[in-house]
């Protein structure tokens, strides 16, 4: 398949084009000029002295430590030991000895399908297993072959374990470390012979995390925490209003306070650059940014944006999806669910390091998309992409989608090259939350036609959306204009896991002055909401438990009904609760994970206390048990995230823009829980974004049945409730 | 100038006196363990001790910290074997791991105070922000380290 | 006749000596209440009913809201363990939190939140409530504590006591002086 970086393919083209006319074009005027400064230690794309390169993958080091290199941004979510384990589960090398590497931006570390170096959409173990598989593979049977030249052995005779390749008949080894040199003059193999799953060691196993220690003693090193010599550090304030522009700024003051090197004006804002971040914050504070509104930031109004929701809901334009099967008689039952703008809030603010000189650009960032960011810097600067680094720090405090977008790196770039030295730019916790691409709000209106005893026969589906997908994939524009959706948007209501024999789907794209984009359950998170919720109320309209309901509905699937009588029993379902106590289901087939949640809250006047969450998740295969479980666990304390605040915006300002506004669960708010995986033959299914998908509806469901009120759109504040 | 001792270590900086303790540590001394997650004392991802009580660093003034014993997670034990440090290893607490120096800073206050906490008193002392969610363990191995530390005979 | 008429004045005497009585207590009711009228306005101020709760945790803002980031009363009105009021108020205002010294909570027998003048006055006066001060005691302390003076210069854009201090400091004196009558 050509190549997404290859200058010749077609897709690559519109890829750059639609990326320039998106990202490109980004200007900053020079107020100041400051020192040159020189830059030493390179980044990670040849290996060290001494080092030897067997494939992109594996390195033997002078240490003799089997080092291996990470191609996906570690989150959290533990893909810096898991993948790397898979290889060297597959290689046989000695796992206490491996060492990681962090993958610069090269073809051999993209996405296999895709072409592209990116870490999202809970895909980087479906996609790199076989990646991780072959070149373990490849590798062992290198270090096999030269082995049994020294030997003059067979390779049949051969084993690999801990780091040795030994020969079984007459139990002689050697150390990876010593056949390094002559492996590495060996051919890779195109078409490595895999081992027995029996021989496997490492996978499905928990295993100690290799991010763990450094986390814990304080050394890990973040986005934040990254410096080079002779680095900047540069503050900014951009325009309180989203679409405001800006007319005038007084720096009077903040160039003459101590340390500042440089005051710049940004498109919509000021960056203050100086030796120190809290000189340059301090600077900043003293500068007044004079605005006037526009049309659009008059319109990043949340009143103003449910105004319009409401009118499309009565009157639409609807583009018409997806149109299947039979819609006969009357509509039995139609309710409207609603999500709200969400932050991202990664707990380590954007920021990013940049050296940019007439030559070349180096950053070193916290990014989960590299491509995109080499791609926003090449139009920004005007520069080659052999000229350009993108170099990801080997530690990242949180991403959920954040971190794709190539704003902060790009900011970086040309504040960097404005000033003539490397600069880490650092956000406060307000521009974080200010300049975010939220997740989107949206509004979904679910009609069912019933058969005779209550269950879904046809279901129409229209969803108002902004768009997720545009700032991280710009040539989806074609998809926006043309057919007038975003299959972002769409996840979960394309597909139902349900079978109901006529299905309907329609989609209004509004055009917002807010950004928007991916953030963690993408379009399912929203439109599962509103499904789980919706099959809640018809079991409730039909007097009939949601749980036997969703058996009926999901009689043709042996592996969803697996799930749910495993959650059946792990949640108690069928015990009875006292007053005020009820349980609430909800189920997804989201990421390639069939996942069955069930809430079990207490309801007392106005505050909700989740007391007990249940997940059944089928991922196919969990490959890591402690990691797979501590990805459902987070998520259901995302998922309450999501369930207790909003963004919200007025004439541009973002009314939530720190944590006193934009709330986050307490410890002390969050549920004992009950976390099973089934095992299947199913393909492997991603685990970092499914139980946030489900908290919601199945917490909703608990609390009509706790309380009798139904709440068809979250945060609980609408609606007068609190977590407790 | 201010007299600071951090970690054991006495320091002198050169800063304003109302520059807070947060970017001191992270920037004057270079101790960049210490977080800044939001700046205004919400997060605790700041957190360091004052004489063995946390304190949000981000909100604190340099110059109330002067003549007080500074801790921050670099100097919560030799070899980050801190009791609480070898539970959270244990128990594989960290996901993003950002929030978590602050996290630990605040256990390590809470057990002085309370070395078998009660579940209230957990829920009480640990405010501090995680985004990816791993305050089920963090309460977990903040149990297991006082009965750790309960057991250990020094 | 004359013992009726006898009877007759001693009930008139009792009659008049009664209400005249009445009559006293209510006015030292009206004087209670003008003086100590003043004092109740400043007591119940956000400013200090914010931190004279009833409540297990302190109150913020104007309207009193339950003070942000979970903070709790903790067993020593002094914060839970590792989030201490000290762990971010210090003793004097900076640029984002109030401060003075020895900021906590008043003990939950000086919770004046929900009382009527009368009853806050009475649980003033108490000295099993008010940690043993006679009223000497008492107007020493509103008058110089720093942490009540805090209240007038709270920072930022806080609401400070709508009474000038010197007037607070004269109001308490002049209760003192009619004998610390209460409504």
């Amino acid at each position: 398949m050509p190549s997404l970086s290859d200058p010749a393919n077609p897709k690559r083209r519109r890829l750059v084009q639609a990326s320039a006319a998106l990202w490109g074009g980004m200007l900053v005027g020079v107020e100041m000029s400051a020192n040159a400064a020189r830059l030493v230690g390179a980044a990670q794309t040849k290996p060290d002295a001494g080092a030897v390169e067997l494939t992109a993958w594996v390195r033997i080091t002078p240490e003799r430590e089997v080092a291996l290199v990470v191609s996906q941004a570690e989150l959290g979510q533990g893909i810096s030991t898991t993948l790397p384990a898979i290889l060297a589960d597959e290689l046989g090398a000695d796992w206490a000895d491996v060492r990681l590497l962090t993958a610069p931006l090269r073809q051999e570390y993209r996405h296999p399908k895709y072409q592209w170096m990116f870490t999202g959409n809970s895909e980087s173990i479906q996609s790199f297993y076989d990646v991780m598989r072959n070149m373990g593979a490849a590798a062992r049977e290198m270090l096999t072959l030269a082995a049994c030249q020294t030997w003059r052995a067979d390779v049949a005779d051969c084993r690999t374990e801990n780091s040795y390749v030994r020969h079984v008949p007459t139990e002689r080894r050697i150390h990876f470390a010593d056949l390094a040199g002559a492996a590495a003059l060996l051919p890779v193999p195109q078409a490595p012979i895999l081992r027995p799953a029996a021989e496997l060691r490492l996978i499905g196993r928990p295993l100690p995390r290799v991010d763990v220690p450094d986390k814990v003693s304080g050394r890990a090193v973040f986005g934040i925490d990254f410096a080079v010599p002779g680095m900047l550090v540069a503050a900014v304030r951009t325009v309180p209003a989203i679409g405001a522009q800006v007319t005038s700024f007084d720096a009077t003051a903040a160039k003459a306070m101590p340390g500042v090197r440089a005051v710049l004006p940004l498109p919509n804002g000021v960056a203050v650059v100086a030796q120190r971040y809290w000189q340059a914050a301090r600077a900043l504070a003293t500068i007044r940014i004079d605005f006037a509104q526009t049309e659009a930031s008059r319109s990043a109004d949340s009143a103003v944006i449910e105004a319009g929701y409401a009118r499309v809901m009565n009157d639409g334009p609807w583009a018409p999806v997806l149109a299947e099967g039979v819609f006969a008689g009357k509509p039995a039952f139609e309710a409207i669910y609603a999500s709200p703008f969400a932050a991202h809030a990664t707990m380590e603010p954007m920021n990013c390091v940049a050296s940019v000189t007439a030559e070349r650009c180096e950053v070193w960032a916290p990014t989960q998309g590299q491509d995109l960011a080499a791609l926003a810097l090449q139009y920004a600067l005007g520069m080659a992409p052999e000229r350009i680094s993108v170099n990801r720090t080997p530690y990242i405090g949180g991403g959920f989608g954040r971190r794709l977008l190539p704003d902060f790196v790009v900011q970086a770039a040309l504040i960097s090259k404005a000033v003539g030295a490397p600069v880490k730019l650092m956000w406060d916790r307000e521009e974080d939350m200010r300049r975010d691409f939220y997740r989107p709000a949206s509004a979904l209106r679910l009609v069912a036609h019933t058969d005779g005893h209550g269950l879904p026969t046809a279901v129409l589906a229209q969803l108002i959306s902004p768009t997720i997908l545009l700032p991280v994939f710009p040539p989806i524009q074609k998809t926006l204009d043309e057919k007038g959706f975003d299959p972002s948007a769409l996840e979960g209501l394309l597909e139902l896991p349900y079978k109901v024999a006529g299905r309907r789907v329609e989609f209004h794209l509004p055009k917002l002055s807010v950004p928007t984009s991916v953030m963690r359950t993408t379009g399912y998170g929203p439109n599962l909401f509103a499904l789980e919720s919706f099959i809640d109320e018809l079991a409730h309209r039909a007097h009939r438990d949601p749980l036997a309901m969703r058996r009926q509905l999901l009689a043709h699937d042996p592996h969803a009904l697996h799930v749910l009588d495993r959650l059946a029993v792990l949640s108690r379902w069928a015990q009875p609760l006292t007053k005020g106590y009820a349980r609430g289901l909800a189920f997804a087939n989201a990421f390639g994970t069939l996942i069955g949640m069930v809430a079990e809250v207490h309801v007392k006047a106005s505050t909700v206390r989740v007391m007990r969450v249940t997940a059944v998740a089928d991922s196919g295969q969990v490959l890591d048990p402690g990691i797979a479980r501590a990805g459902i666990e987070g998520g259901i304390v995302f998922g309450m995230a999501y369930c207790k605040s909003e963004v919200r915006f007025e004439q541009g300002r973002v009314l939530q823009d720190n944590f006193s506004t934009y709330v986050m669960p307490y410890l002390a708010e969050c549920p004992e829980m009950v976390i099973e995986f089934v095992s299947s033959e199913r393909t492997l299914g991603g685990v970092g974004e499914v139980s946030p998908v489900t908290l919601p509806p199945a917490l909703a469901n608990a609390v009509f049945r706790a309380s009798g009120q139904r709440v068809r759109s979250m945060p609980l504040s609408r609606h007068g409730l609190s977590f407790a | 100038m201010f007299a600071l001792n951090v970690n054991g270590v006495n320091r002198s900086v050169d800063v304003p006196d109302d520059i807070p303790l947060l970017w001191v540590i992270r920037e004057e001394l270079g101790l960049t363990g210490t977080k800044f997650g939001c700046g205004v004392a919400a997060c605790g991802a700041c957190t360091v001790h004052l004489d063995g009580e946390a304190v949000r660093s981000c909100a604190y003034p340099v110059s109330a910290a002067t003549g007080h014993q500074i801790t921050t997670i670099e100097g919560l034990s030799p070899n980050a074997d801190h009791a609480l440090q070898r539970a959270w290893v244990e128990h594989q607490v960290p996901q993003c791991g950002y929030c978590q120096s602050g996290m630990l800073m605040s256990a390590a206050a809470l057990l002085r105070a309370h070395p078998r906490p009660t579940d209230a008193q957990i829920d009480q002392a640990m405010t501090n922000i995680c985004r990816c969610g791993t305050h089920p363990r963090v309460k977990a191995a903040i149990k297991r380290a006082a009965q750790a530390m309960g057991t250990h005979r020094a | 006749m004359r013992e009726a008429t006898r009877w007759l004045r001693a009930l008139l005497l009792v009659g008049t000596w009664t209400c005249t009585g009445l009559a006293s207590a209510g006015n030292a009711k009206a004087a209670g209440s003008a003086a100590f009228d003043p004092i109740y306005r400043v007591l119940t101020h956000p400013r200090c009913l914010n931190c004279h709760t009833s409540t297990g945790f302190p109150r913020q803002g104007d309207e009193r809201r339950p003070h942000d980031y979970r903070v709790a009363r903790g067993t020593d009105d002094h914060g839970a363990a590792a989030m201490r009021c000290t762990a971010c108020h210090g003793t004097s205002n900076n640029g984002l939190f109030p401060g003075a010294p020895r900021w906590s909570l008043a003990p939950l027998s000086m919770a004046w939140e929900n009382l009527g003048p009368g009853q806050l006055c009475q649980r003033l006066k108490d000295r099993r409530q008010n940690g043993q001060r006679s009223v000497t005691q008492l107007v020493e302390h509103m008058s110089n504590d720093p942490l009540v003076s805090w209240a007038w210069a709270p920072g930022a854009q806080r609401q400070p006591i709508d009474m000038p201090k010197d007037d607070f400091v004269r109001a308490l004196q002049a209760w003192a002086v009619e004998g610390a009558p209460c409504p």
